[in-house]
């Protein structure tokens, strides 16, 4: 292998995420991976104890880049070890991406599925692990398909199976398309899935770690959580720290779409401020519209203004502004589209989600996709807005048995709060104050 | 460990048990805290977010977060607030949201004031409906004979796919679509399979599931009457209340026993009491006479007039026949009638002419089961310890079909090792979902040895389908390697791997039960389970032992009747000298007797006397023909299997001329008072001394109401008939009123808790703002195994006879490995069982006739072959006196050499059967006669 | 490769040889054949464009699961199709960044140029239209997924000409 020819990638990358993402056609291949020094990573791993890789991950702060942010390392160190522990133990790729706006996994779906296998590996071998699980998104089908010709690729190459490079690790990867169900994103509700069953979430604890797919231990990560492993291990949990801008380590994958000159995702530092990944990376607002707002981090947070754009992308800070991180994808809410009709459709969106299990998500959205079509059509009452405030506190997290419905309630409970005056003119002028009125559409089971 | 912890509910002190979760405590101590999907018996999954309540970190925590109390452990000091805005808010809420599908029908609903859903409502204040938008619709389905489905008011508690599936094992009924969409129900309309369906119109808290047969004969629920009373179609003895209005029962309801049936009823206990209303029950007293002298010799039936008499010529024509000069008088007790009415014919037969109607070989195994249990050799289980036990070896009897209360608690038992899994992540057992997800598929043992396969068959280890002899040589050879593995002998013998497997099974268990039945009419077969059992309790010594018998009581009626003195016999004695008198108590004989030989017997005798509730072949024998009062019209006792004496109530008064048996023989016997007869039934047998204690219950200082307080129509019971309205039935038998006068029954069991010993009968559960049986809930104790905490003398579970008496001696006989009964084709022919078509009573609910299977004669594949016959071909099985053919099933899981007949053929063909041929009737003629 | 879509009947049916050899090598991965049924029905829903009853219970049978078992987990995930479909499927995306880029118009366009409202089938049996959510390429909004394809971008003029090459493309 030329380790020359990838050395200037190599020699502490500031975009880890994505230089294996050349223009190349088949970068996504194995050859072309390991010439830029794939696996390498991976095969450090195999040099030192298991102990000590879960070490260097701990230390590297990587945080879940699923949404919630959960320190990696230490998810991970509740997963029981030693000899007496249950096997088969799993490690699980989420890659169910269907959050609304985001779109960034399935770019490293698509350009990098070596890099998934290679972190799964890295799981694999730190938490004595026997089988991984790539679970997708049934519709992204090229995603699928190279996905499916990697892992034969390393197959055939010993990078899975039986004693893999000779270390005497053993371990397989079996891949799940998704029937569909933004549900399956959840993590438990993922494992029920796996398991032929309706995609409910589980009842924590036992948390998964313990007692997951099949009763037995199980790790569930985001693509991007895994795809940080193969350069954690390369290069250090050090350098992993130092590229961040602010608080949090590494970098992420950020995203913006909507009405801006250059939607699209770019792999940044955590902590790059709001403002300048809208108005630098995407370029600002489209001609002829102007920001009014944005939901941060993909359809389940709540909405920000352009007063915070200095803000960092940092799991924290964003908090503090009492929005969320989410995926990083930002959704641009221009001037010209009813911040009600933006409500309304997330809201639908979760509320056809719902897995149905408890009472908040499954009748409580529902109801409030009815208020908000009623008010965008102008036939709302003052006393539906007081209404519509009641069943964001209802469906607040803690109240639902998973955070599928207090993530729904997010933009909604936002736009209460930034763009009252929006949903008041519907209701005073008794329809829409936005140019194309929004006519209800059929549903879909 | 149950311990006692200190917990703050809005800053005052509670004590409570710690191994049960906020919810449960917080109803243990009255406080009313709303739920849907949690149940008793079926745990917590936090789905439906009602029972909501602030917990709060310490005394300093002012803020406090939400939680499901179903979902939270109790803990020493913990500080929760039910009281806090937020979490009243929040519950409103929540039924606000669920009741926005829900189309409040309720003055069409069967629910209606028995309606968990409308008292949630009220009780969280939700009044006036704000959402705007439209409601979803749903089709409903076709569901059999027991079951409306509505499934407009489903508000998504999952309760009904918890029941069915994950606690009864059925996979018929589902969950289907998803968000608001859900749909419960099946996967195409059709027959719900599973033998315990009825419940989920207890345990849906709304109107979606709902008793079908009781829609048929509707009544709010607060005009309807209700007893206490003990289910009487099977050996378990569930607990029921039994409601009535005008004569008619409406409907049984569970009766929580913690000890027997918990929560549940099947569905055979369910919804047979439909022949109590039947057309053809009996009202009035039929004599028939000869018509004349000229006709003296003539046949019977072409002589006869029958006519209507009044109860005092009945009783005259009755003496008349006693005191004949040359009387010869013989008495059939029954195993479905109550221990006072078998000790009442007793009395008046003598116990020389008094035979119990069951079957010769039935009577044996009984005997010899009263026996072992007064040697205290074996120590006779519940139900609810058999859903503790860790292990249970099931011999013989498909208990699905024979005592299908108890297969439900076996069921239980096997997920017991899931539960100790996640104990052992520090899981509790009632945190249901999480408790499956560890266990998967970890299973207490179940060990199955039967002749084909059981329903039980998919949560048991070992599935031995085998033919009874072989089954008989496996259990002795279990029993020989246990004595060889305690008691090693110099001469090494060895042991099938089959056999160790299964007794290491038995060894590796903490407290293995043995289960096994009187249903395979196989003496031997008992023999070796009793000596295992012995043997087991040895070196086991929480081992327990349980046998389902085949009626009621059966093991009641066998106390009091002598040895060999059976219908076999009976009939034996008949055949040499035909009485003067025969006195038939609630036994059709037809059912156990070849039929052309019965009646050729039964016509030899001068004068048949039948005491019986409905019309059947046995009543169209009689000379006079005495109507007996139904289990509902009449107070009684009965012994389950496991020798629990139990009490059950009247509902109503009997109806027209019906008199229960001890009341018919009361005037002949010179039993009249009540003490006497008790007194008398001591004499037979010392065992039943503990009856006196269960019937003082019965007289209390003050009246209790069969009528709930809110009775509507206390004064327009007739309306319908007459502007004028009759005095209630007094009864004097009881302290229970007829009306809603007396103490509220319906509110006694809210206190069992309390200070107050209940010594009156219970005739409903309520508690204030409840008013559907949920209200049980707030009265269960407290702890999570409930009934080993409760009193076993509290006469409210029933007293346990074998329990209350010195051992004595005795050895049960070793078992005699036998070979087939016809070494022709070395054929077992044995007993299929049915829930539907085992029951003579349940026979005449036409709910139940309607699930009732095709009678076929099963066997297997290569035994098919060998007889050559094809499925569907008519096999025929012939014995001295009788001979039946039927289509046959060629069955996939039946062990060889063995032919399943229905269990009333296989009684009638009596013992000397076998196999004649596939052909036609004729052919088999020539084979039968010998 | 999908065969021509089974038409719903009440005759029973039988899984083909291909389906059965796939489905074994599902069996092969998972502890219990439930953990197949998903994709088992995925399996039998590229052949035969839809679950029909028939081959609902044909399933059931071949993995020895409950009917009633297999039905709810096949209509809880809205990518197994319980009635039949035309052709092709189109699934315009309904997410909120398609929708902030015109999308809504696009699925009105559609509604109008087939005449069929959201989860119709065209009456000539060659298209249904199935909204999803989100589709995951919010950066080339409008889009629809259609054939496996993925259409970015999507103008309202062009979607006769997307839709003449989809059903060509099934066709050959
Ligand atoms: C309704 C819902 C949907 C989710 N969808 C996804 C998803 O599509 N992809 C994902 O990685 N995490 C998703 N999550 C978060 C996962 O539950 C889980 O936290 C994550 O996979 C953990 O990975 P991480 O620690 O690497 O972030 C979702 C959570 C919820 C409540
Ligand atoms: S919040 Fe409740 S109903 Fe909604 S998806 Fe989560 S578990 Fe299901
Ligand atoms: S009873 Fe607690 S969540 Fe349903």
């Amino acid at each position: 292998m030329n380790t020359e020819q990838s050395s200037e990638q190599s020699t502490y990358p500031s975009k880890p995420l994505t230089r294996f993402i050349t223009d190349k056609a088949n970068c996504w291949q194995l050859k072309e991976y390991q010439d830029l020094g794939g696996y390498d990573g991976f095969k450090r791993a195999l040099t030192v104890s298991r102990a000590a890789v879960l070490d260097e991950i701990k230390a590297s702060n990587l945080r879940g880049r699923g949404g919630a942010g959960f320190p990696t390392g230490l998810k991970w160190s509740f997963v029981p070890q030693g000899d007496d522990a249950p096997h088969p133990k799993y490690l699980i790729v989420n890659a169910d991406e269907m959050e609304p706006g985001a779109f960034k996994d399935r770019l490293l779906l698509e350009k990098t599925p070596h890099q998934i296998i290679e972190g799964l590996l890295i799981g694999g071998y730190t938490l004595d692990a026997d089988i991984g699980y790539i679970f997708i998104r049934g519709d992204y089908y090229s995603a699928i398909q190279h996905i499916e010709i990697a892992l034969q690729e390393c197959y055939d190459n010993n990078l899975l199976g039986k004693d893999i490079l000779g270390s005497g690790f053993n371990f397989e990867i079996h891949i799940h398309t998704s029937a569909g169900r933004y549900i399956c994103g959840e993590e438990t509700a993922l494992i029920n899935a796996l398991e032929g069953k309706r995609a409910i979430p589980r009842a924590k604890p036992p948390f998964p770690q313990v007692a997951g797919l099949w009763g037995k231990p199980t790790i569930v990560n985001n693509v991007e959580t895994f795809c940080n492993l193969p350069h954690i291990l390369n290069f250090g949990a050090d350098w992993f720290k130092s590229l961040g801008r602010f608080k949090d380590a590494g970098t992420k994958i950020f995203g913006v779409s909507g009405r801006v000159k250059n939607p699209g995702l770019w792999e940044l530092p955590m902590g790059t401020p709001i403002g300048e990944i809208i108005e630098h990376y995407a370029g600002g607002m489209s001609d002829g519209y102007k920001l009014k707002g944005y939901l941060p981090g993909g359809g389940s947070t709540d909405f920000l203004l352009a007063k915070h754009f200095d803000t960092p992308m940092d799991y924290d800070e964003i908090g503090k502004q009492r929005s969320r991180m989410g995926t990083g994808t930002i959704i641009v809410l221009d001037d010209k589209y009813c911040p009600v009709a933006m409500v309304l459709n997330l809201v639908k969106f979760f509320a056809q989600e719902s897995c149905g299990w408890c009472t908040p998500c499954r009748d409580g959205l529902p109801w409030a996709a009815v208020l908000l079509e009623k008010i965008e059509q102008g036939k709302g009452e003052l006393a539906d807005i007081k209404q519509l405030e009641d069943l964001c506190k209802f469906a607040a997290p803690g109240n639902t048995f998973c955070a599928l419905a207090p993530g729904a309630v997010e933009p909604l409970q936002s736009a209460l709060n930034y763009f009252r005056d929006d949903f008041e003119k519907h209701i005073t002028q008794k329809s829409c104050p936005y140019c194309e009125p929004i006519h209800s559409e059929t549903t879909h089971d | 460990m149950t311990n006692m912890v200190t917990i703050y509910i809005d800053n005052l002190a509670h004590q409570v048990a710690d191994d049960i979760n906020l919810l449960q405590a917080c109803l243990s101590l009255k406080l009313d805290i709303p739920y849907f999907c949690w149940h008793p018996a079926m745990g917590s999954v936090g789905a439906c977010r009602q029972c909501a309540v602030m917990q709060y970190q310490n005394e300093a925590d002012t803020r406090g977060r939400l939680v499901m109390s179903c979902m939270t452990p109790v803990s020493e000091g913990m500080r929760i607030s039910f009281n806090h805005e937020k979490a009243e808010t929040f519950r409103a809420t929540n039924i606000e949201a669920m009741m926005t599908n829900h189309p409040h029908d309720c003055p069409v609903c069967e629910e209606g004031g028995d309606c968990h859903l409308q008292d949630m409502t009220l009780l969280t204040g939700h009044i006036t409906r704000r959402y705007p938008g439209t409601k979803r619709t749903h089709n409903n389905q076709y569901l059999g004979p027991f079951l409306n489905h509505e499934m407009n008011r489903c508000i998504g508690c999952y309760r009904c796919v918890r029941f069915y599936r994950d606690y009864c094992g059925g996979n018929d009924l589902n969950v289907f679509s998803s968000k608001n969409n859900i749909f419960f129900g099946r996967a195409e309309p059709g027959n719900l399979e599973n033998e315990f369906s009825g419940n989920l119109a207890e345990v849906c808290p709304t109107g979606v599931f709902t008793d079908k047969p009781f829609s048929q004969h509707y009544i709010r629920k607060w005009d309807l009457q209700s007893a206490p009373s003990i289910c009487t179609h099977c050996s378990v003895g569930c607990n029921t209340y039994v409601t009535e209005r005008g004569g008619i029962i409406r409907k049984i309801n569970n009766r929580y026993n913690a000890a027997i049936n918990g929560h549940f009823l099947c569905d055979r206990g369910r919804f047979a009491y439909q022949h109590v209303n039947h057309d053809n029950k009996l009202t009035q007293v039929w004599s028939r006479t000869q018509q004349n002298s000229q006709q003296e010799n003539q046949q019977k039936n072409q002589s006869q007039i029958t006519h209507v008499l009044d109860n005092e010529q009945a009783h005259s024509q009755l003496s008349q026949w006693l005191n004949e000069t040359d009387a010869q008088v013989l008495g059939i007790g029954s195993a479905r009638s109550s221990l006072e009415n078998n000790a009442a014919l007793h009395k008046l037969v003598g116990g020389n002419n008094f035979y119990a109607g069951i079957a010769n070989n039935e009577l044996k195994q009984l005997q010899l089961l009263i026996k072992t249990y007064q040697s205290k050799q074996v120590a006779l289980v519940s139900l609810s310890q058999i859903e503790q036990s860790d292990a249970v070896l099931l011999v013989g009897e498909d208990v699905t079909q024979t005592a299908p209360r108890l297969a439900l608690s076996i069921r239980q038992m096997t997920k017991n090792a899931g539960i100790a899994k996640a104990a052992k992540l520090g899981i509790k057992p009632w945190q249901d979902e999480a408790v499956r997800n560890i266990s998967q598929e970890s299973k207490s043992p179940l060990i199955i040895i039967n002749t084909d396969e059981t329903k039980l068959a998919d949560v048991a280890k070992y599935n031995l389908n085998l033919a009874p002899n072989k089954q008989l040589e496996l259990l002795v050879e279990i029993e020989a390697y246990l004595t060889c593995k305690y008691a090693p002998t110099p001469s090494a013998e060895t042991f099938s791997d089959l056999a160790i497997a299964i007794a290491d099974e038995l060894l590796a268990a903490n407290n293995p039960v043995l289960i096994t039945g009187t249903h395979s009419f196989d003496i031997a077969l008992l023999s070796a389970c009793l000596r295992l059992s012995i043997l087991l309790r040895k070196h086991k010594k929480n081992s327990g032992f349980y046998c389902a018998t085949s009626s009621i009581n059966a093991l009641g009626l066998s106390l009091l009747a002598q040895p060999e003195h059976d219908i076999d016999n009976l009939l034996r004695s008949i055949k040499a000298t035909p009485p003067t008198l025969l006195i038939i108590m609630e036994t059709d004989l037809y059912r156990y007797c070849a039929n052309e030989k019965l009646s050729e017997y039964l016509d030899n005798i001068k004068h048949i006397v039948v005491i019986e509730q409905i019309m059947n072949d046995t009543v169209k024998m009689a000379d006079l023909v005495l109507p007996a009062a139904s289990f509902a019209e009449q107070h009684s006792s009965w012994l389950n299997n496991e020798g629990r004496l139990q009490r059950a109530y009247a509902v109503m008064p009997a109806s027209d001329m019906r008199q229960t048996p001890v009341q018919w023989l009361a005037q002949h016997n010179a039993l009249d008072d009540g003490q006497n007869l008790y007194r008398y039934m001591q004499t037979i047998t010392p065992l039943l001394q503990p009856i006196m204690q269960l019937v003082t219950t019965d007289k209390s200082d003050f009246p209790v109401a069969r009528q709930p307080m809110r009775s509507s129509a206390r004064t327009a019971f007739f309306a319908n008939i007459d502007v004028k309205e009759y005095a209630p039935k007094r009864d004097e038998k009881s302290n229970l009123t007829f009306t809603m006068e007396g103490v509220a029954g319906f509110r006694q069991q809210t206190l069992d808790n309390s200070q107050h010993k209940i010594t009156t009968p219970v005739t409903g559960v309520w508690s204030p703002k409840w008013n559907s049986n949920q209200a049980l809930s707030k009265s269960l104790s407290n702890t999570l195994n409930d009934s080993s905490v409760q009193d076993e003398a509290d006469s409210n579970l029933g007293l346990k006879i074998f329990d209350r008496i010195n051992r004595q001696e005795f050895t049960v006989p070793a078992a005699q490995i036998y070979s087939p009964s016809q070494p022709l084709n070395n054929l077992s022919i044995c007993p299929q069982h049915h829930i539907y078509s085992n029951d003579e009573l349940a026979d005449y609910s036409s709910s139940i006739q309607q699930l009732r299977p095709e009678p076929v004669i099963s066997l297997n594949q290569q035994q098919a072959k060998h007889l050559s016959l094809k499925s569907g071909e008519n096999i025929t099985i012939s014995s001295d006196d009788y001979n039946i053919s039927l289509p046959c099933f060629i069955s996939k899981t039946l062990a060889d050499q063995v032919v399943l007949v229905p269990f009333t053929e296989f009684l009638r063909l009596g013992t000397n059967m076998h196999v004649a041929t596939k052909h036609s009737a004729g052919n088999a003629d020539g084979d039968a006669n010998e | 490769m999908t065969l021509a879509n089974e038409i719903p009947t009440n005759e029973t049916v039988e899984l083909s040889d291909v389906e059965k050899a796939q489905i074994d090598t599902l069996l092969l991965k998972t502890p219990y054949a439930s953990g197949a049924s998903i994709d088992a029905l995925k399996i039998i829903q590229n052949h035969r464009g839809w679950v029909s009853d028939a081959s609902l219970l044909a399933l059931a049978l071949y993995l020895n699961l409950p009917l009633a078992d297999l039905d709810s987990v096949a209509t809880f995930y809205n990518l197994i199709f319980r009635q039949p479909v035309g052709k092709v499927v189109l699934h315009p995306c309904d997410g909120i960044s398609c929708d902030l880029m015109g999308g809504q118009k696009i699925r009105q366009c559609l509604n109008k140029q087939l005449k069929i409202s959201n989860g119709q089938t065209t009456d000539d049996n060659q298209f249904t239209l199935i909204p999803l959510p989100c589709l995951g390429a919010c950066d080339k909004a409008p889009v629809m997924i259609a054939n496996e394809t993925l259409f970015e971008l999507i103008q309202a003029e062009n979607l006769p000409l997307i839709l003449n090459n989809l059903i060509e493309e099934k066709s050959t």
